[in-house]
C-alpha cells in the first residue's frame, strides 16, 4: 500500500456551499415527517382495505 | 467555483447525523415507486384513448423497459457526478414525463403518453432508482443492506402510497368516483402528481449528502467489515467487473427471481378467484397485501443479509421459495391462509432479492463503481418484465386453448416458477469472491475518490 494516500482537503464543516444550518434542518425534518407519514397512510389504508375486503 | 450539484459540493461535516440520509433516498424512491401503481391508471386510459389492455400496457412495459437501459448507459455518469446532480436529472425526466403524458391525455395522442411516463419517465426510473444506492453505502458501511433496504423499499412504497392518492384525485377533479368521473380527472392528476413529485425530488436532492472523508461510523472497524469469506478488500471498475463470470451468475439469479415474483403478481388476482372463488373485490384486497408483502420484504430481508451473509439470503429467496412454489402448486387449493401465506413469503422474497443486491454487489465488487455496476446488472429486471409476464400469460393461453379452467391454468406455471428457481439456485451456489487481477490499483481508486471531493475555496 502507497505511504502517501491522497486525501481530499476538505474543510471539517464540511462543503461551504452546502451548509447544515437551520434551512437545512428545517427541509430535513419536513421531508422526514412527508416520507414516514405517507409511507404509513399507504400502509394504513392498504391494510384496512385488504381485511375490509376480506372479512366482507 | 464547483457547481452545488457536484459531488463536491455536498460534503457533508465531519460530524453528521447520517440518519438525515435515508429520507432523501425514500424520497426519490417512493416518487419514482408511483410506476408500482401505474395499474391504478389502466381502465381510464382504456376508455379515454378507446384503445386495448395491450395498447395500454406498453406504456408500463416500456418504463420499465427503460429503467434498465437507462440505468446501465447512465450507471458510469451517476457514479462520477454524484448523488445530487443524478437526483435531479432523474427527477427532472420523471416530471417532464408527467407533463408529456399529461398533454398526451388532453390531446387524445397516446404516443404522447409513450414518450413522456414511457420512454422520458423510464430514463427517470433507471437514474433515479441508482441515483442514492452507492451513497447510502458510504453513508452506512457497516449495515449496508439496511441502508439500501430502506430506499429500495420506498420503491415498493411508492405504489401504496400513489395508487390511493392517484385515485383520490381522480375523483376529486372528475367530479366523483365513477369510471367517467375518473376519466375526466384524468389530465389534472398527471399535472398534480408532476409538481408533487418536483417538489418532493427537489427536498431529497437538496438534503443528499455524502460523507466526509475523515468520518466513519462510531465504533465502526473497516478491518472487520472485510473478514467474510464473500467481502472484498479490492475495488473493481464497472468496465472489468461485467467480464467476471460473478456479475453474470448475478444477472442470471436476478432475473429468474424476478421472473418467479412476476409470476405471482401477474396472476394473483385471477388465481385466487379460480382456487376459492372469492370476488373480485377481495382479490384487490389480496393484491393488495402483497404490495405489502412486496414491501416488507425489501427491508426486513435485506436487513437480515446484514448478519447472514447475502449469498445465504438468496439461497433462502430462491431455495425456500421454489418450496413455497412447490407447496402452492400441489397444496395451494386446499386451504386460502395456506395459499396467502405461501405467496405473501414468495412476493417478500421478490422485493428481498431486489434490496440485497446492491450490498451483494459491494461485497463482490468494492464501493468504487457499484451504483455503476448495480445500473448494469438492473437490465436483467428489464429482460424478465419482458419474459415474466410473457411466460406466465402463454402458459395460461395455452391451457385455455386446451379447454383448461381453474386451478389447471395456473398449475404448470409454478412449477416452471419451480425449475427457474432452482437454476438461480445453483448460480447463486456458484459465486466465488471475484479474483484479483479484475481490481483497481488502490492508489488510483483513493486518487479518483479524494478528486470526486476535492473542496474549491
Amino acid at each position: 500500500m502507497s505511504n502517501s494516500t491522497p486525501t481530499a482537503h476538505v474543510p471539517p464543516e464540511g462543503s461551504p456551499q452546502s451548509p447544515v444550518g437551520g434551512a437545512y434542518k428545517a427541509v430535513g425534518s419536513t421531508l422526514t415527517v412527508v416520507v414516514v407519514g405517507g409511507l404509513v397512510w399507504g400502509l394504513t389504508l392498504t391494510v384496512v382495505k385488504a381485511v375490509a375486503i376480506f372479512t366482507g | 467555483m464547483a457547481s452545488v450539484l457536484t459531488r463536491s459540493a455536498i460534503v457533508a461535516p465531519k460530524n453528521f447525523n447520517r440518519w438525515l440520509i435515508p429520507p432523501a433516498a425514500l424520497a426519490i424512491h417512493l416518487c419514482i415507486g408511483q410506476v408500482y401503481a401505474f395499474s391504478v391508471f389502466k381502465i381510464p386510459f382504456m376508455t379515454h384513448f378507446d384503445a386495448g389492455e395491450v395498447s395500454i400496457g406498453w406504456i408500463f412495459s416500456l418504463a420499465i423497459l427503460m429503467l434498465g437501459i437507462s440505468s446501465a448507459i447512465f450507471g458510469p455518469w451517476v457514479e462520477k457526478n454524484g448523488p445530487r446532480a443524478s437526483m435531479v436529472a432523474a427527477g427532472t425526466c420523471w416530471v417532464i414525463g408527467f407533463f408529456i403524458a399529461s398533454l398526451g391525455i388532453m390531446t387524445g395522442q397516446l404516443w404522447l403518453v409513450y414518450l413522456g411516463y414511457g420512454v422520458i419517465g423510464g430514463i427517470g426510473l433507471g437514474i433515479g432508482y441508482i441515483s442514492p444506492v452507492s451513497t447510502l453505502m458510504k453513508w452506512f458501511p457497516d449495515r449496508p443492506g439496511l441502508a439500501t433496504g430502506l430506499a429500495i423499499m420506498g420503491f415498493g412504497g411508492g405504489a401504496l402510497i400513489a395508487s390511493p392518492m392517484s385515485n383520490q384525485l381522480m375523483s376529486l377533479y372528475g367530479g366523483g368516483p365513477e369510471p367517467e368521473n375518473l376519466v375526466a380527472g384524468l389530465t389534472p392528476t398527471f399535472v398534480t402528481l408532476g409538481i408533487v413529485y418536483a417538489v418532493v425530488i427537489a427536498a431529497g436532492a437538496f438534503v443528499i449528502r455524502v460523507p466526509h472523508p475523515e468520518w466513519t461510523p462510531k465504533n465502526f472497524d473497516p478491518a472487520k467489515a472485510t473478514t467474510k469469506p464473500m467481502q472484498t478488500t479490492g475495488n473493481v471498475s464497472v468496465r472489468n467487473a461485467i467480464r467476471t463470470p460473478q456479475f453474470w451468475l448475478l444477472w442470471v439469479v436476478l432475473f429468474l427471481n424476478v421472473t418467479a415474483g412476476i409470476g405471482i403478481l401477474e396472476n394473483a388476482a385471477p388465481m385466487i378467484q379460480s382456487y376459492f372463488g372469492i370476488t373480485a373485490a377481495a382479490a384487490a384486497g389480496f393484491v393488495g397485501l402483497l404490495s405489502i408483502g412486496n414491501m416488507g420484504g425489501r427491508f426486513i430481508w435485506s436487513t437480515t443479509s446484514d448478519y447472514l451473509g447475502r449469498k445465504n439470503n438468496y439461497m433462502m429467496y430462491l431455495g425456500v421459495g421454489l418450496l413455497l412454489y412447490l407447496v402452492v402448486a400441489l397444496f395451494g387449493g386446499n386451504s386460502i391462509v395456506l395459499f396467502i401465506l405461501a405467496t405473501l413469503v414468495i412476493i417478500s422474497f421478490y422485493g428481498g432479492g431486489f434490496s440485497t443486491i446492491p450490498a451483494y454487489l459491494k461485497d463482490l465488487f468494492g464501493v468504487y463503481q457499484v451504483g455503476a455496476i448495480h445500473g448494469a446488472l438492473l437490465t436483467a429486471w428489464s429482460a424478465a418484465g419482458v419474459a415474466g409476464p410473457l411466460i406466465v400469460n402463454s402458459v395460461v393461453e395455452a391451457g385455455e386453448k386446451a379447454g383448461k379452467t381453474g386451478p389447471e391454468l395456473y398449475t404448470p406455471g409454478m412449477y416452471i416458477m419451480v425449475g427457474a428457481l432452482a437454476i438461480g439456485f445453483i448460480a447463486n451456489i456458484l459465486v466465488r469472491p471475484v479474483k484479483e487481477k479484475f481490481f483497481e490499483r488502490e492508489e488510483d481508486v483513493k486518487a479518483k475518490q479524494a478528486a470526486a471531493l476535492e473542496v474549491d475555496n
